[in-house]
């Protein structure tokens, strides 16, 4: 697929606003067309921009146009549409269509970039739509249309092939950024396993979890702080991006301290008390990217030691059951 | 994107065959400049999206775009709320409050280094309600799966283990309320904060709230935003379950 047909713009760059408003402009004229997708992609190459833009067009206006010669549209085509091209590259920006994607809806299209044409002044305003300079342009349109038959196939075969690589291209893209994302958690996490053997000695746990211990020398205490890796319920489906980590302590059992009470804690401690069975738990969680290690030895200390001091007071009596 | 000289637009995407909402994707090549030391001499992509829904335009990122462009594609999205915000309240009549306002950091990875700052960064990103000198509220609002808002209050808060060593209010409590305290038992909101996951329920006068405090330097634009939403969307499923679907806080 060769076919194209391209015009010059006096554009500096791609000026894509200017284009898209005008284009706006000319679609008002044509019941039902509307500019559907627009893509831009600097990414190759900032410097030579380009732009493919997509524009749905009703059936009954594309057979509107269609004169008996023309290529009849297929039953099952219900929304057809037409995509153009701009380009910029150097000092020249460059609208492109591809004739043979376009075959269907090419009467209307022709109509639509003409009407852009004259309101970019690439094209004179008298230059009408009537036989004659319809001839013109059928002309402009089929001037590549020349090429042979067989280099036609061979560079369909080519574009083909092209496209069926940057598709392979984006999927592996995708896959890469998420495998990239899981990795990036799944270390982070990692990390904070490591630190918490180097500091609190051996850990239990499997893949997601792991328990340490707290020890204190004067006096002469211990606490358990389980590290528990999530996926937040606002965030299921979203990918290992999302995780984040628990530090769980337990404080005392059910029957030491009323709920009423432990609710009213609940507003002066620096971590949250809940109920996990027949246990008051101290907790507090991360998305695991923020925990470095000196913040999670941080943290770790401080909920072990107010899990235990709690547990302490509500032990002595200082917080008993109401 | 004229203050960000390391960034550049790459690509962007409009796709108008999805009605509503409407929807503009820009992917922003960043530069060494405005990642981290680790990234090297690599430029990564992140992207910041908008989406109209035939009411509202919304500025969008995605929390699961790579941490190390997240806070560069948030100090973007800041100075651009910043700029409209100032758009708008000129265009309003009003004086633009406090000119430090104007002033947007563009550093993607400052922290905080005082409530005062982060009470600066929620008026970019959120509605601002309230600010006092140790606490600011903000509402925070959704449009899918239907249109909800949700209060959110910040204040500075002292930790136990630093108070005792004379130490300042390095700490954020972040809360946000559920229900009236007849909706639930105190023991059934101590079981319901076992599968919450950030914070816990407390009491806070008639109602429940959730509750849950980080340290301030933790608290960067990108973290501060994932944190302060995920509370806030808890709090108002949890009303919305324990209300009939009442949206009141």
């Amino acid at each position: 697929m060769s076919n194209w047909s391209t015009f010059t713009l006096p554009f500096e760059g791609l000026e894509l606003p200017r284009f898209l408003l005008t284009l706006e402009q000319s679609l008002a004229a044509f019941p039902g067309a509307r500019v559907t997708f627009v893509e831009l992609d600097a990414a190759d190459d900032p410097d030579e921009p380009l732009c493919g833009i997509e524009i749905t067009l009703p059936r009954a206006l594309v057979e509107h146009h269609r004169a008996p010669e023309d290529p009849e549209l297929p039953e099952d085509e219900d929304t057809p549409s037409a995509e153009i091209t701009l380009s910029a590259e150097g000092e020249e920006t460059t609208l492109a269509v591809d004739l043979e994607r376009n075959a269907y809806v090419m009467p209307v299209l022709v109509k639509i970039v003409e009407d852009v044409l004259r309101r970019l002044e690439v094209i004179d305003e008298d230059e009408s739509e009537d036989d004659e300079d319809a001839e013109d342009e059928d002309e402009e349109f089929d001037e590549d249309e020349e090429l042979e038959e067989e280099e036609e196939e061979e560079e369909e075969e080519e574009e083909e092939e092209d496209e069926l690589d940057e598709d392979e291209d984006e999927a592996d893209e995708d896959e890469a950024d998420e495998e990239e994302t899981e990795d990036e958690v799944g270390e982070a996490f990692e990390a904070l396993r490591v630190v918490a053997a180097r500091t609190f000695g051996a850990l239990e746990g499997d893949e997601t979890s792991f328990s340490l211990t707290v020890t204190w020398e004067e006096p002469p205490r211990k606490k358990g702080v389980r590290v528990r890796a999530f996926e937040p319920a606002f965030a299921v489906g979203e990918g290992a991006g999302a995780s984040w980590v628990a530090l769980e302590c337990e404080v005392c059992p059910l029957s030491a301290l009323s709920p009423a009470e432990a609710v009213g804690i609940n507003t002066a401690t620096d971590f949250q008390l809940s109920l996990d069975g027949e246990t008051y738990l101290l907790t507090t969680s991360y998305p695991v990217r923020a925990l470095d290690a000196s913040l999670f030895l941080e943290i770790t200390l401080a909920l072990a030691e107010q899990a235990d001091i709690l547990g302490l007071a509500i032990e002595e009596g200082k917080l008993a059951r109401s | 994107m004229a203050v960000f000289p390391d960034a550049r637009i790459a690509r962007a995407i409009v796709d108008m065959e999805q009605e509503s909402p409407q929807g503009l994707d820009v992917d922003i090549e960043l530069g060494p400049s405005l990642l981290p030391e680790s990234a090297g001499e690599a430029t990564l992509t992140g992207t910041l999206s908008v989406r109209f829904d035939g009411q509202t335009v919304s500025l969008v990122i995605d929390p699961r775009d790579s941490s190390a462009v997240l806070p560069a594609i948030f100090a973007i999205a800041e100075t651009m709320l910043a700029s409209v915000r100032d758009l708008a309240a000129v265009a309003a009549g009003q004086d633009t409050e406090e000119e430090e306002d104007a002033e947007v950091d563009v550093d993607p990875w400052s922290k905080p280094a005082s409530f005062d700052d982060l009470a600066r960064c929620a008026r970019h990103m959120f509605s601002l309600d309230g600010r006092g000198e140790t606490a600011f509220g903000v509402t925070i609002a959704w449009q899918k799966p239907v249109g909800r808002t949700q209060g959110l209050l910040a204040h500075a808060h002292t930790p136990r283990f630093e108070e005792e060593n004379g130490g300042e209010a390095t700490w954020v409590t972040l809360e946000s309320p559920v229900c009236p305290k007849n909706r639930l038992t105190p023991e059934e909101a101590l079981r319901r904060s076992r599968s919450l996951d950030v914070g816990a329920l407390c009491e806070r006068a008639e109602h429940y709230t959730i509750v849950a405090r980080y340290p301030l330097r933790v608290l960067d634009r990108a973290r501060f935003v994932a944190i302060a939403m995920a509370i806030a969307e808890q709090a108002d499923r949890l009303e919305a379950m324990l209300t009939g679907g009442k949206d009141e806080l």
